[in-house]
């Protein structure tokens, strides 16, 4: 079972507080996307891709159309559809947490091509594609490997 | 009139309040102003260069973008009331202007947007409207204040109470209103509406009746009157009520006593009447449908409450009362209507008053789900009155624009016959030429 775990680093000298998150064996990826890019705004999205990740791959699997752009609609429609992480351009705080209260964690204040998105995640590291002004909220923690085979380390850059 | 060449044109930009920031042909930002970076958080080194939905983020972007319609429409966009979320992830309103840029040889080159920061303005709104608040009606203009000041006085008396104003001036708002300032206001606020009930049935309804008063009248149920004891009972279209209780409405307002259907005893009642119509009593009572007496008995303390129109200066303060109420009804988090439908709305006549104003709100909650109320959402007799647009009260926009619309509206309701629209406008065919070449397709 896919067990990432999630670096926060607090400080360049502090030592790295790790948290484990318990994954369903399916990982599902959401992108925020407007066209074939990830939506400079998520409240704007007007297509919400989902992709499972599986074995360091990623599988399309399903696509949320929303034409309500009520924030707590498209809030509940991807807590339905069992995502657990979130991609997406400039957010409000208020989404943002009211997700991450859902069990979502967003990384947000991305932006390019949905396959720059997906690679990006793949690869661990986000940094390339902050917006602008955003690139200091990415600090990248490298890549650690779990014990036992079926754990994989995973370590994205804290978004604060 | 040119640009004069000379004039550093970065000082004149660096001068304006309102962000400014220029995109080529590609969307990249080529130019972004100090304003702009004050407001967006941004610097000019993190802007320029970059896609412009990635910096300035806001809901127009995905989709709907502002200089995007602009080019493909050929036409500026004002004041369009938007929010875009700044880097710590709030949402500040802005209202934008948008125009495309071309070069020398009239090629279209990018595009320019300036905006404006609205979270003062709206925090001032918000201020205001909670001052302009009195028991529930909202609205601090010139005209209702004049009623709004001796309302107390009145409340405080125990006088037969007359309210004249047109059909949706919130009538019984003003009832309630007196009603809560008096004495009375721990005793009953009964409303009856004398226009909604059949002449038959209205005299049981205000005054009751006897058992066996008439077919099926089991037991005594008291009348609306009766159930006011102590309190006020406000009577509603009192312009519809009938001859015959008219006379027992006057016998009640005389003796303070009436008799139930029925009934063979009088029935004392201590209530206080407070009456309200639309209709022009003194013409009725010149015309014989309403006792002159009655109307002097009535006409004791009379309240005129303005139309809409005369109190404009409301409109925006009662918009915003009606979003926060559906808000909390709907669970949305409408921010307020953008600045072009306030326009509309400032100009609208209003036939059905504060309910009218009350009823577009709450159409355009159907077609708007967050953000601003755009032009768009509002019902399709207020985004298409163009002929209102170029008559007093109905004007709004820019000169050119409202000369557009003028031209449109008058080529259509011709028919499209040129020669006719030169004849009713007074002006040459090559004039009409000249301004259809300047307004865009639909405008």
């Amino acid at each position: 079972m896919a067990r990432p775990v999630l670096y926060e680093r607090h400080g360049a000298g502090s030592d790295a507080v790790e948290r484990e998150l318990i994954m369903a064996e399916k990982t599902l990826l959401c992108l925020a996307c407007y066209q074939n890019r990830l939506a400079s705004v998520c409240e704007n999205a007007d297509e919400y891709k989902i992709f499972e990740i599986r074995e360091s791959k990623s599988y399309p699997a399903g696509l949320l159309s929303l034409p309500s752009k009520d924030p707590m609609d498209r809030t509940s429609a991807i807590l339905a559809c069992g995502v657990t992480f979130l991609l997406c351009g400039a957010i409000c705080e208020e989404t943002r947490i009211r997700l991450e209260q859902g069990g979502i964690m967003v990384f947000p204040w991305l932006t390019g091509t949905v396959e720059q998105a997906l690679g990006a995640f793949m690869g661990n590291s986000f940094a390339p594609l902050a917006m602008p002004g955003c690139r200091d909220r990415f600090r990248r923690n490298g890549i650690r490997r779990g014990r036992g085979g079926c754990r994989r380390g995973f370590s994205s850059d804290q978004v604060i | 009139m040119s640009f004069p060449k000379d004039i550093p044109m970065h000082d004149v930009f660096a001068s304006i309040a309102d962000g400014l920031f220029t995109v080529d042909a590609d969307w990249n930002i080529t130019f972004f102003n100090e304003s702009a970076e004050r407001i967006t958080g941004l610097t000019t080194a993190q802007a320029v260069g970059q896609k412009c939905w990635d910096v300035f983020r806001s809901s127009l972007c995905d989709g709907q973008c502002a200089i995007r319609q602009c080019l493909d429409g050929g036409k500026r966009i004002s004041n369009k009331s938007i929010f875009i979320i700044r880097n710590d992830g709030t949402k500040l309103p802005v209202s934008i202007s948008a125009a495309p840029l071309r070069n020398s040889k009239g090629e279209v080159v990018g595009g320019v947007e300036t905006f404006r920061d609205l979270s003062e303005i709206l925090a001032m709104r918000r201020k205001v409207q909670e001052m302009a608040r009195f028991e529930d009606i909202v609205g601090r203009s010139t005209a209702l204040d004049r009623v709004l000041k001796i309302m107390p006085q009145v409340s405080a008396s125990s006088a037969t109470v007359l309210l004249l104003g047109q059909s949706g001036t919130g009538k019984e708002l003003f009832a309630r209103a007196i009603h809560n300032l008096s004495p009375r206001k721990d005793k009953p606020f009964v409303p009856v509406n004398c226009g909604a009930l059949p002449d038959a049935l209205l005299e049981s309804e205000l005054f009751g009746y006897k058992a066996g008063a008439f077919t099926d009248a089991k037991a005594d149920k008291p009348g609306r009157i009766e159930m006011a004891e102590g309190g006020t009972v406000f009577l509603d279209e009192i312009g519809d009520l009938p001859g015959n209780l008219q006379v027992k409405l006057l016998r009640f307002l005389q003796e303070k006593t009436f008799e139930p259907l029925g009934g063979l005893q009088p029935v004392k009642a201590d209530v206080r009447v407070v009456a309200a119509t639309n209709r022009d009593l003194k013409k009725r009572v010149a015309e014989g449908t309403f006792r002159e007496d009655l109307y002097y008995r009535l006409n004791v303390a009379t309240l005129r409450l303005p139309s809409l129109t005369e109190r404009r200066e409301d409109i925006p303060v009662l918009a915003h009362h009606f979003i926060t109420e559906f808000n909390a009804l709907q669970g949305k988090t409408i921010e307020g209507v953008s600045e072009d439908v306030l326009h509309i709305f400032m100009a609208h006549d209003y036939p059905g008053n504060v309910r009218e104003l009350e009823n577009i709100v709450e159409y355009s909650f159907i077609l708007c789900s967050s953000g601003f109320i755009q032009v768009e959402h509002l019902p399709d007799y207020l985004q298409y009155s163009t002929g209102k647009g170029c008559t007093e009260g109905g004007l709004y926009g820019t000169m050119d624009e409202i000369k557009c619309r003028a031209v449109r509206a008058t080529l259509k309701r011709n028919n499209g016959k040129r020669m006719a629209t030169c004849r009713e406008l007074k002006i040459s065919k090559d004039t009409l030429r000249r301004m259809l070449e300047r307004c865009p397709e639909g405008e």
